[in-house]
Order: structure tokens, then sequence, then C-alpha cells
């Protein structure tokens, strides 16, 4: 079974994916680490379709 | 002529995408509210009483000044969707997962110097109407409503009332007359009752021992004026064009019977400090979990509830250094909230 990630942008915009447990968020999310509004395969995606 | 029970309500789920810009239908839930007063947009004038040349100390002119709309509370039942929507929206920074009927937000309060939106929160559109239509008694739009204030509640007394929500919003003073909006039909919601609840506060399981009473949880964004010069207008009265968070607030009081195990006096003499982790739930879809990541006490007062002597506290909630103040996870079976 494919475990859910989210995809996080910390202040300095580094993505991370993670398991989005309270236990793994609030870390991340106390430091001002923000939800990405897309995955990162999707994002890569995007840029890709973007550059050509 | 119109009776107040008429009143119908409905309001963004969803996010504004700024402040100027209003919530599409799609994005607002229709609700009732036990708080039955309409919101007010309280349009102020002033008047040339204190100027020289005219020979009298009376005034002779009114001139428009701005929109100081009152705040306005929702009192509702606490339920999942309600809970997630209104803890969202105090405190910002929300990490939504899961899918249906299982979505899962995440919320933690916004910190300013990293937030994507500065100092401000999520904004949110307000509709109140009574008879909309051809010749409606309200039909109004406030755009660019934010929360300043959320307490929760919880009581001993059995029902509904049992654990309430009370929603504390603020608007800018922009608004659509009438307001262009066909009231949806009403949301259902999974109310949760304090029968439910589970309760640790620094190491102490107080449902377990059966001595818990009562709960308030408050929460206040102590937002900072939003006129300045450019800030907007309409009809000639000046708007706020910005709620920024000022040095929120965040409270956390209890009452529980004290016996001789209770440690409350204890811990604080000790400053002993711990994490509080509240759970009320409806079912494994919907419920909410506070956790209080570092709490002390500031006050511990003995009394007497109802005969039987009882141990109020006033905690203080403390900024821990890797898990922050407080972490919110609201479990509801809707989507989209606060996104």
């Amino acid at each position: 079974m494919k475990i859910e990630t989210v995809t996080m942008k910390s202040p300095a915009g580094e993505l991370r994916e993670v398991e989005p447990t309270p236990e793994n968020l609030t870390p991340l999310m106390a430091a001002g680490w923000h939800q990405a509004p897309q995955t990162r395969v999707e994002l890569q995606a995007s840029e890709s379709q973007e550059a050509k | 002529m119109a009776n107040i029970n008429e009143l119908l309500t409905c309001w963004g789920f969803g996010k504004q995408a700024d402040i100027a810009t209003a919530n599409l239908v799609a994005t607002m839930w229709r609700m009732g509210n036990l708080n039955s007063k309409p919101w007010s947009l309280n349009p102020v004038t002033e008047d040339n009483a204190t100027e020289t040349g005219k020979g009298h100390e009376f005034p002779t002119a009114l001139y428009k000044s701005h929109y100081a709309p009152p705040g306005h509370e929702i009192s509702k039942y606490l339920s999942a969707e309600v809970a997630a929507w209104a803890f969202s929206f105090a405190l910002g920074n929300v990490v939504k997962s899961g899918s249906s009927p299982n979505f899962i937000y995440t919320i933690l309060p916004i910190l300013g110097a990293t937030n994507t939106t500065g100092l401000e929160l999520p904004y949110l559109s307000y509709v109140q109407q009574i008879r909309p239509g051809g010749s409606a008694v309200l039909n109004q739009m406030m755009v660019g409503c934010a929360v300043k204030t959320l307490k929760l509640s919880v009581t001993g007394s059995p029902g509904r009332a049992s654990a309430m929500l009370s929603v504390g919003l603020i608007t800018s003073g922009k608004y659509t007359e009438p307001s262009g909006i066909t009231m949806p039909a009403e949301t259902a919601v999974h109310e949760i009752q304090a029968g439910s609840m589970t309760l640790t506060i620094n190491g102490i399981d107080y449902v377990t021992a059966k001595n818990f009473l009562s709960l308030e949880w408050d929460w206040d964004n102590n937002f900072r004026s939003g006129f300045y010069p450019g800030s907007g207008s309409q009809d000639g009265f000046q708007i706020q064009g910005r709620f920024e968070i000022g040095d929120r607030s965040h409270g956390f009081k209890y009452v529980a019977r004290y016996d001789a195990s209770s440690t409350e006096l204890t811990k604080l003499r000790a400053l002993t400090t711990g994490t509080a982790v509240l759970v009320l739930t409806n079912d494994a879809n919907n419920m909410l979990t506070i956790t209080e990541q570092q709490l002390g006490f500031q006050v511990v007062e003995l009394d007497n509830t109802n005969g039987i002597v009882t141990v109020a506290v006033t905690a203080t909630p403390q900024y821990h250094a890797t898990n922050g103040l407080v972490t919110v996870v609201a479990k509801a079976a809707f989507d989209g909230i606060c996104q």
C-alpha cells in the first residue's frame, strides 16, 4: 500500500515530501514550513512543461 | 417586519484569494448561528463641531469617515467541520492530507517571519440574508473577514452545548449588496459532545480518574488596525486593507475535582511543565485533537463546585523549542477547508 505524503516547503524554498503525521509535521510547521500546493513529482512535471 | 429566525448565513470554508476578493459560492457553506444578532456595517461619520468660523459650537454638517463593523460572533455546537474551519482560519498554517471521507487538517499558528502572507491570516466572506430576492430585508456579503478570537468550551452538562465553539470575526468594511449569492443547501456536520473527551494534562489522565469538570481553550489574534493611506474605500467611507496579527494571546483554563492525589499545587510550586492532549471524537473520521506542547501552571486555586472540593487551574501555554506552541489536528469528512 502506498504511503500518503504531502510536500512541504521550507522558508528557504526547500521541498520535502513527508508522511503527514503530527509527529512529522509539527516540528516543520513550527519552523515555518508550509504545505506546497503540489507534490514534487507534479512540480517537476509542471516545471518541465513550462520549460518546453 | 421580519423574524430573526429567518436569518440565513453562509460563509467561506475556503479562503479568499486576498482580502478584497470575495469567496465564490462553491467555497462557502451554509450554517446556522446560535448568535442571532445580524452583523452591522456601522458606517461612521464626523461633524464640524470643533471648527471655527461658525459663531457657535454646534455642528452644521456631516462628513463620511470609515466603516467600523463590530466584531461578530459565530457560536456553534462543536463539530468536526466547524472545528477544522475555525482553527484553520484562527491559527493560519494548515496542512491538508487524507482523502474522502477522512480529510486531516494539521494546524499550527503562523510565524510572521516565514508566513507566505506575512502577518496576515486567511480571509473569508460572510453572507447574511433575510428573504433574499426582489424585496429582501437583508442581503449582504461582508468581504475580507478574519477570525480574531476563538474559544472552545467543554462543560460537564450533557447535550449539544457540552462542547461549544465561539468564533469572533472581524471584517474590513468592504461589502456587496445585494450579495449575489444563492444560498447553498445547509451543510451537514458531525457534532461532537463532551462525553467523548479524553484529556491528559501534565502527565495526569483526568478523564480516567473521573475528576474533570470543565475546560476553556481560547485564542486572540489581537489584530492591528487595518486602516492606512490607500487601504481603500467604499461609498466614500474608508475600509481596512489588511488585518495583521498583533501580540497573540492563548489561554487554557480548567476545573477538576481535588483529592489527596491531586498534583496541581505541587506542579505549580515545582514549575513543572508538560504536554496537554485533548481529544474530542464523533467517529474515526471526525475528531479534534489539541496538543499543547509545553504547559505550565500559573494559578491553582481551590474552590468548591456543588459541594465538591475542586481546583481551578489557569495554565500557561509555553512555546516549545522544537514543536512550537500548539498543534491542532482536525479530522473531518469535508474537503477544501481553508484551501
